[in-house]
């Protein structure tokens, strides 16, 4: 704990973030206009003081949809990635510790995994059992914790050899108590920082799934870019720029959360 | 000729490692028909355009009245001798619609691999040996790449190549009514090569960048300024050298991020590759070309892998063979 002062990475990571899950879960409380009511009369207008995001194809209000249309892609951007850090850091640690079988059957899994483009086995996956949030959160976390399997492995393979290990297990301790008393602990500033990693890329897999139509709610950033893109050619680059940009803004706040992190435990 | 006998061996066990692989993803295969609720088929008896016979044919056709352990048998057999069945919505055998799309995407993926290593190749040299704010603005720009959708960085180059300068067409192959015409092609494939660049250009660069930094600090880089080699020459001729071949390695291990892009890409620039093959497929519900599209992917795969593994061994002499 040399330096725990909270660095520049750190607040705008927080800030981006807080400020999305406040639009997007409690802006109706204080957003005055609605994102989904239609104007069909003031379509495609340019941004302007009334509509400062201007309107899209419905003449719905693009600042008040990019600032509400975050919900799922937090909510997704957050399950999916403490769902990936779960299994990936407990699948790592146990299979470092038990090691020889165990850990050979789950290394070839791991293998078998990282060999099929991710997009496509969740696309797969999607379309086979349905688009709902907590099937594309778990999608997303069966599909990516070989990365973190892999570090907390490493990590396992080399605490495990130091005397402080063998004490509790020549007391008799249990592979368990070991587990979740040292292992977890003592490499616990590693997997927080990949947690940081694994909801930013959470949050873009989301947005190209709700992209391609597998919304799994309303509002959406990545379906309302779909939609601005049949009418791109119209020239209202308005619909396009701002939800992509949401979209940027939040997996980077996750992505710079874990990059200050890493700085500050460095 | 005792080290060509290595390469040989070397070659020859990347290859038997193919087969473990394309059996491990025809069980992924297998697996996810019958998981699927209701079976692969149950979901097409509430599609109009297929009667509870034509269904109760297809069933019949792949064996699903029969033991799962020889149905499973049978799959495998039938994969291995390129029989995918046949596509619900073309109509033909699925290994010919493959065969259609399947270049599309070997030729994106290659210009990409070509476009991405160059840019990630160039900036990492300018960020070492300029350092400084560039190194940083470098830096931060690759970082902002990472975060970036890919899908939403293609339509913004829709909007600027196309809808603004109308220099570049936004959408398929050629020009509608003409034939294959090489010059339509390559027009059509800049922005889709671009967009798919983005997303791989961060790793290699970085990695360069580390390389760059490693090889500068080492020992018989430091012995040759000491031999009185001027900066260019040692430069060139030694640390660039060196701190190029981890880049290989880079594109080898992000294989699957190269084709899974490319599956992203091909949907926004309706680029007629795998994976706007694959994503049909998902919109109508042809299994026979999903399940055949998943494998073929982890084929590219493991292509791409053992094609690196072994143009690694032609570059670096270090490489332990066993």
């Amino acid at each position: 704990m040399a330096n725990t002062k909270l660095n520049g990475e750190i607040m705008f990571g927080i800030s981006v973030i807080l400020f999305f899950t406040i639009t997007s879960f409690f802006g109706k409380y204080f957003i005055p206009i609605n994102p989904s009511v239609q104007h069909l009369s003031a379509a495609f207008q340019p941004p302007s003081w009334s509509h400062p995001f201007g309107t899209d194809y419905l003449g719905r209000d693009v600042f008040a949809r990019t600032l509400e249309g975050g919900s799922v892609s937090i909510e997704v951007g957050v399950a999916a990635g403490l769902l990936t850090v779960v299994i990936g850091g407990l699948v790592g640690i146990f299979s470092a510790y038990y090691g020889y079988k165990v850990d050979i059957t789950i290394q070839r899994v791991v293998d078998i995994i990282l060999s099929i483009p991710l997009i496509v086995l969740v696309l797969v996956l999607v379309a086979l059992f349905g688009s709902s949030i907590a099937l594309i959160v778990f999608a997303i976390g069966i599909l990516t914790w070989p990365s973190l399997a892999r570090i907390t492995r490493a990590e396992t393979l080399s605490l495990k050899e130091r005397d402080f290990v063998y004490a509790e297990i020549v007391a008799g301790a249990s592979g368990i108590h070991v587990v979740f008393r040292h292992l977890i602990p003592n490499q616990a500033k590693t997997i927080l920082v990949y947690s940081g990693l694994a909801m930013s890329s959470a949050t873009l897999i989301q947005a190209a799934l709700s992209y391609l139509g597998f919304t799994g709610g309303s509002v959406s950033w990545g379906f309302d870019l779909y939609m601005a893109q049949q009418y791109i050619f119209n020239g209202s680059w308005w619909m396009t720029f701002f939800p992509g940009a949401a979209i940027t803004l939040t997996s980077l706040g996750f992505y710079m959360i874990s990059e200050g992190l890493r700085k500050m435990w460095r | 000729m005792h080290l060509n006998r290595g390469i040989a061996k070397y070659i020859a066990k990347r290859l038997a490692l193919l087969p473990l692989t394309i059996f491990s993803v025809i069980t992924i295969d297998f697996v996810l028909i019958h998981l699927a609720p209701g079976g692969p088929f149950q979901i097409l008896l509430s599609d109009p355009s297929f009667s509870p016979q034509e269904v109760a044919t297809l069933q019949e056709e792949y064996g699903l009245n029969k033991p799962l352990l020889i149905q499973y048998f049978t799959y495998i057999y039938q994969v291995l001798h390129g029989n995918f069945g046949i596509s619900y919505f073309y109509g033909v055998p699925v290994i010919r619609v493959i065969m259609d799309y399947l270049p599309n995407t070997l030729v994106l993926a290659g210009f990409s691999i070509l476009v991405s290593s160059a840019i990630g190749i160039l900036f990492g040299i300018l960020s070492t040996s300029l350092g400084g704010l560039i190194d940083r603005a470098l830096n931060t720009l690759a970082i902002l790449s990472y975060t970036l959708p890919v899908f939403w960085f293609g339509i913004l180059l829709i909007l600027v190549f196309s809808v603004s300068l109308r220099l570049l067409p936004s959408t398929g192959v050629y020009v509608s009514n003409t034939g294959f015409n090489l010059a339509q092609y390559l027009k059509h494939i800049i922005m889709p090569t671009l967009s798919l660049s983005l997303l791989l250009y961060p790793p290699v660069y970085f990695f360069t960048r580390s390389s760059m930094l490693e090889v500068a600090q080492a020992n018989f880089v430091r012995a040759l300024y000491g031999k009185g080699l001027s900066e260019g020459v040692v430069f060139r001729k030694h640390v660039l050298r060196n701190a190029l071949l981890p880049v290989i390695t880079v594109i080898g291990l992000h294989g699957a991020v190269l084709f899974g892009g490319a599956t992203i890409v091909e949907i926004v620039f309706t680029w007629p590759g795998m994976g706007l093959l694959t994503y049909t497929a998902i919109l109508n519900k042809d299994y026979p070309i999903l399940l055949a599209s998943v494998f073929f992917y982890s084929l590219l795969v493991a292509v791409l892998n053992l094609i690196v593994d072994i143009v690694y061994v032609f570059i670096d002499p270090r490489i332990n063979l066993k």
